[in-house]
């Protein structure tokens, strides 16, 4: 049963089925298959429960204060902050395009948005600058998974919803993890930076120029302070908090920096509608596979398997992290987590991975598969601002991607990088 | 597809007025969530209008485009057999629960899941469309 399902929907999948329809269609077939008509009942039954859960909401209202704060130009001012303060070092507009993600990680919850929104305005200014092309798109496309991995999250929304862990706990242990990433690609970027002779920015800003754009940035930096702030504390669920972003960026867009009209509101929900809308049938299809796998015992038997090569907790962690690599270079994001999630999950708890540490592995795992050729989304929208073809990214990608796997491997066998935070909240 | 922004609007003000009274309310959030799904399955259908539902295209774009074409027709077949499913069941799950109250809001459960059937409804519809934009092109590619 279980190669019937894989076969047909990898077939599926390479055919071109978009790949919520590729998930249902599976599971129909595999229904079929069972020879079970009264299953069929089960289609819509799952493609209903599978979104019936009000943590989800988070998710379209984080992807709409994304939107909003994009559409007001926040990202402006925070490439000039970015800019004072790590512009002067060799390098400087690679480290600040990491620096911008870092922040504007705090502000948005999807990896591909970032890349968009920083790769408009940084792939052309390094160029200019006298940076490669191509090591430009790929730094944007590199960084640019910050985004998930420091809160609000839309990936950690879903993983806790399905999960059953919590969302402010997940939000908070992803803080270091994610600024650690972001440090480790700096490092990277310098050293490449000096090796190729790549520009000095402009001269040290002095204090006064660093409180002016702090100033100019800090209506945008506080949106994750109030996030973070509300939930961590817990004052708001992260579905009000979620709530709480939307009209934060409204109200700044309205009447701080008047540059909102209301006529660009329907076009913005329509985006959040539709940018929703596709995760979502994604949760619904994969749902109704799910109920096959866990009624087929799949994921004791894959968890068993597992076990059987080794019980030891180190290998087990480096079986699952490479599965998981492995399966989200070709699979979207959502799909590999609604499904391996409930695989790998307890699994990993079982040899004794704290629930919270092993999201944290997964998330910051499938992100870094965003990245990663042939089907990485980040480098397809790199790909499309810099008009680069895919081979030409990937060749200057490759170091990143090392130093994110190494950052990977750190997080998941240091497990006090993501628990540190989280201890100290009391969350866990 | 205005409804889609309309909905959302409403889960807004029902999360806003939660919060803002401290008061829970339980049928906002039950309202909320009925509306989440409404607009999560209206959206879907949006997204195929567009054509950006996410799909692996670099296999198939090896093909020849009468391959290419013929192998879209098939997989759209199969979409319409899912989506076929879901309306056909979908709807007899909702008429079953017709008689079954919410928790919270007392309203009959034929509402929310109507939603199943009605996004198949409307995806089909987009489906079809496309496939007739599609196959009327034929002639247009050499």
């Amino acid at each position: 049963m279980i190669s019937f399902m894989v076969i047909v929907f990898f077939l599926l999948l390479i055919a071109g089925t978009p790949i919520a329809f590729a998930l249902g269609i599976t599971a129909v077939f595999t229904f079929i298959k069972m020879d079970a008509p009264v299953l069929m009942m089960l289609v819509p039954q799952r493609f209903y429960s599978g979104i019936n859960m009000f943590a989800l909401m988070a998710m379209p209202f984080f992807m709409l204060a994304g939107d909003i704060m994009n559409r007001i130009q926040i990202t402006h001012r925070l490439v000039k902050l970015a800019n004072v303060l790590v512009g002067h070092i060799r390098g400087g507009l690679a480290h600040v395009n990491i620096l911008v993600s870092i922040f504007f990680a705090g502000l948005t919850g999807a990896a591909v948005s970032d890349t968009a929104a920083l790769g408009t305005m940084l792939i052309p200014a390094m160029v200019e600058d006298g940076y490669d092309k191509d090591f430009s798109a790929a730094i944007t496309a590199a960084s640019s998974i910050i985004g998930p991995i420091i809160p609000p999250s839309i990936i950690m929304v879903i993983y806790g919803s399905l999960m059953n862990v919590s969302i402010a706990g997940l939000f908070a242990a992803g803080i270091v993890p994610g600024v650690l990433v972001g440090i480790s690609l700096m490092l990277a970027a310098g050293y490449i930076s000096k090796k190729r002779n790549y520009p000095i920015g402009d001269k040290k800003p002095t204090v006064k120029e660093i409180a002016i754009s702090f100033k100019e940035a800090i209506i945008p930096l506080l949106m994750p302070i109030i996030i973070l702030g509300g939930i961590l504390s817990g004052i708001f669920t992260p579905t009000e908090a979620a709530a709480i972003a939307v009209l934060y960026a409204l109200f700044v867009g309205f009447f701080v920096f008047k540059n909102l009209k209301l006529k660009d509101i329907p076009e913005l929900l329509y985006e959040m509608v539709r940018n929703s809308g596709s995760v979502f049938i994604i949760l619904s299809a994969a749902s109704i596979l799910g109920w096959i796998l866990a009624n087929e015992q799949i994921p004791e038997l894959i968890g068993s398997m597992i076990l059987s090569v080794s019980q030891n907790k180190i290998i087990v962690l480096l079986i699952i992290n490479a599965i998981l690599i492995i399966l989200g270079m070709f699979m979207d994001m959502t799909a590999a987590l609604i499904i391996l999630g409930p695989i790998l999950h307890p699994l990993a708890v079982s040899v004794g991975v704290h629930p919270l540490h092993f999201g944290i592995i997964m998330v910051v795992n499938l992100n870094i598969a965003l990245m990663t050729p042939p089907l990485g989304a980040c480098l397809f929208v790199a790909c499309g601002i810099s008009k680069l073809k895919l081979e030409e990214i990937s060749k200057e990608i490759w170091p990143f991607i090392l130093i994110e796997v190494s950052v990977l491997l750190l997080i998941t066998y240091v497990p006090e990088i993501s628990m540190f935070v989280p201890k100290l909240l009391g969350l866990y | 597809m205005v409804i889609g922004g309309g909905m959302v609007l409403v889960v807004l003000v029902g999360t806003l007025w939660r919060y803002a009274f401290n008061d829970p309310l339980l049928w906002t959030e039950e309202a909320a969530r009925y509306l989440m799904i409404w607009m999560a399955l209206v959206g879907a259908s949006i997204t195929l209008k567009r054509r950006e539902h996410v799909g692996i295209e670099i296999v198939v774009n090896k093909f020849k485009p009468k391959i290419r074409k013929i192998i879209g027709v098939i997989i759209n077949l199969f979409i319409l057999y899912f989506l076929y499913i879901l309306i056909v069941h979908g709807y007899k799950m909702a008429a079953g629960a017709r008689n079954q109250l919410s928790p919270a809001l007392r309203i009959s459960m034929y509402w929310p899941l109507l939603s199943v059937p009605a996004m198949g409804l409307f995806t089909s519809i987009q489906l079809i469309l496309q496939m007739i934009i599609d196959i009327t092109e034929l002639g247009d590619h050499k």
